[in-house]
């Protein structure tokens, strides 16, 4: 027999508990993995949908937590322009909403001419032209979940469209999205004469001291906006905060109660096998050896709840993007980086659970194990 | 560890002034006790349930920590509960009047339990087990657990595991005080074979006087004390 086989006899001799123990820590592992990926999630999209259009510097509106609420006047895109090293500015109005059929997506707006146009990858069709203002591009999953083609008809709240073109996307969020020019979705959301974003295209990208010197000058000039640079999008942002807090929160949360679950089955079976602890102490094995015993059988449960943890989590937030319709909106895949990162934090959970049973095995005398009944 | 300077001399096991108290000193189960105990002896430590014999047997494997004097094995002194864990796993072998097997285990795992971390090689410890498991006729019953064998049989497998690290002193307590007489004898044969046979120094703690008379030296402890060393007796000699 070897060493490692002792602490798997000692956890199939109580296979109930040690399976609900491997279960509280895969329900842990699990939720990290589910809720991280989440706001993690919208996140990426979100800032490969920004990086994808070229835009450097993001603004919206100071204090809006939801974005889509965020209502800045149109006229401030000429303002902005004048700004230094500035190429172009473009406003942009979105909207979320929903087919006739439930599915919901997003809805932008640009100004015909922007330079946000020319950022989109057309599969088929064409853009639409000066005073084409029925005229919609839509991404290519959405095209295809809609069943529509370029020059096919459809209709959105009561009105008449006409695909230009199809636009296929690195990101989720572009492949889910349609785009039409900016009056008429002001026109058929009621909010004329404004937009919720500014995208800026700056002259130079590649200093980011500039960028940040620019950023510092521009919230002086226009101290209720807030402006932020596309990469810093979802440290910044306070829906993206509210989010990355959220499952932070229910992460560790999660990860306290497996703490406590490990350390409460660890301690009980130490104390159950005190005098098991106290053969082993007599038959010669040292501190060392016992206090690796207890902190195997402790690292085996997290690592089997890491395990079915990182399965159990990558199904649910799978089951969840795809049941929860926002699947238009963040990739369903769990990043690997993340799965090691859970995994190892629950191996260390596992370690540090087992720590204190494991001391308190060693703390004691043989004889005094073996009086223990 | 600390060594005296002339530890060629020294006895296998010294205890000097040896005395353990429970119970924040209310009880007091060994006095300032003094013992030698040469390489090779057969020794039994005879006296009455609670008169501190098992005490002293834990003090003089290291499992007990003395509340005052000082014990030493083959002239130094173990001090922490490691390093008396490294005497137990290599020097000094230890059966108990019940037999503290692994009920988890099989009879061929309890034995291999004491050689991981002496022994390296997986093969080798599987060998020597079932060495043992042939010398304590139980070769037949390697696969079974503890508790699907007999009491007697508990026992031989609990002489064979203190065993298997060929330790230079066994300490047993009580060894056949849960066995019927026939199961007796084969245990305390077992013994004898292993203090003539193998040279392996031996104290068992009894209060069978059949098996005292085994034994070439009975130390005789009442109230945690040494009342009669049958080696300072004339005839002994």
């Amino acid at each position: 027999m070897r060493f490692v086989t002792l602490p798997l006899r000692n956890l199939s001799h109580r296979p109930l508990r040690s399976l609900l123990t491997l279960l509280g820590v895969a329900v842990a592992v699990a939720a990290c993995i589910t809720f991280t990926s989440l706001s993690r999630g919208f996140e990426e999209s979100w800032v490969l949908a920004l990086e994808e259009r070229g835009t450097d510097i993001y603004v919206t509106y100071k204090g809006v937590v939801d974005i889509l609420l965020s209502s800045i006047e149109e006229e401030l895109g000429e303002e902005l322009k004048q700004a230094p090293g500035v190429r172009d500015v473009t406003g942009e109005l979105a909207w979320m909403g929903s087919l006739d059929e439930g599915q919901p997506i997003l809805v932008i707006g640009w100004p015909i001419g922007s330079y946000l146009w020319t950022t989109l990858s057309l599969q088929s069709g064409r853009l639409p032209a000066e005073g084409e203002n029925d005229r919609v591009i839509i991404g290519g999953s959405l095209s295809e979940a809609m069943a529509l083609k370029a020059g096919d008809e459809f209709n959105l709240r009561g009105h008449h469209f006409k695909v230009s073109g199809i636009a296929r996307s690195g990101g989720v969020v572009r492949n889910y999205a349609l785009v039409l020019p900016l009056p008429t979705l002001q026109k058929i959301i009621h909010r004329e004469g404004v937009v919720t974003t500014y995208n800026i295209h700056l002259e130079q990208k590649s200093d980011p001291a500039a960028i940040a010197t620019l950023i510092e000058q521009l919230k002086v000039r226009f101290p209720d906006l807030q402006f932020m640079q596309t990469s810093s999008v979802g440290r910044e942002n306070q829906t993206m905060q509210f989010f990355n807090g959220i499952a932070w929160s229910m992460s560790t949360l999660a990860f306290i109660i497996a703490f406590v679950v490990m350390l409460n089955t660890l301690f009980m079976s130490v104390t159950e096998r005190t005098r098991e602890i106290g053969i082993l102490a007599a038959v010669g094995w040292g501190p060392g050896r016992i206090f690796a015993l207890i902190l195997l059988e402790g690292g085996i449960l997290a690592t089997g709840g890491a395990l079915a943890g990182l399965l159990l989590g990558s199904e649910l937030f799978r089951l969840l993007v795809h049941l929860g319709g926002i699947s238009a909106f963040i990739d369903a895949d769990v990043e690997p980086h993340l799965m090691i990162l859970v995994a190892g934090a629950a191996l260390l959970l596992g370690l540090a659970g087992s720590f204190f049973p494991a001391l308190r095995a060693v703390r004691m005398w043989p004889a005094e194990a073996l009086r223990q009944e | 560890m600390s060594t005296p300077s002339a530890w060629n001399t020294e006895p296998l096991l010294r205890l000097h002034e040896v005395s353990r108290y429970f119970e924040e000193g209310r009880v007091q189960a060994v006095h300032g006790l003094d013992l030698s105990i040469e390489a090779g002896e057969f020794v039994a430590l005879v006296g009455r349930s609670g008169s501190g014999k098992t005490t002293l047997l834990h003090l003089m494997a290291g499992i007990e920590r003395p509340s005052t004097g000082r014990i030493w094995f083959e002239g130094m002194e173990p001090f922490r509960n490691g390093a008396w864990a490294a005497l137990r796993a290599r020097r000094i072998g230890l059966v108990f009047q019940r037999d503290n097997l692994l009920p988890t285990l099989n009879a061929q795992e309890n034995l291999e339990i004491p050689m991981i971390g002496v022994e390296a090689s997986e093969k080798r410890r599987r060998q020597r087990a079932i060495e043992l498991l042939e010398r304590v006729g139980m070769v037949h019953r390697a696969g079974h657990k503890p508790k699907q064998l007999s009491g007697g049989e508990r026992q031989r497998l609990a002489i064979a595991r203190s065993l298997v690290n060929r330790p230079v002193l066994v300490l047993a307590d009580e060894p056949t005080g849960n066995l019927d007489s026939a199961n007796a004898q084969a245990v305390m044969t077992l013994l004898r074979s292993i203090n003539e046979e193998d040279g392996v120094t031996l104290v068992v703690v009894t209060h069978d006087k059949e098996i005292a008379a085994c034994a070439r030296r009975r130390l005789y402890i009442s109230d945690g004390r040494l009342i009669l060393d049958s080696s300072d007796l004339p005839e002994h000699h």
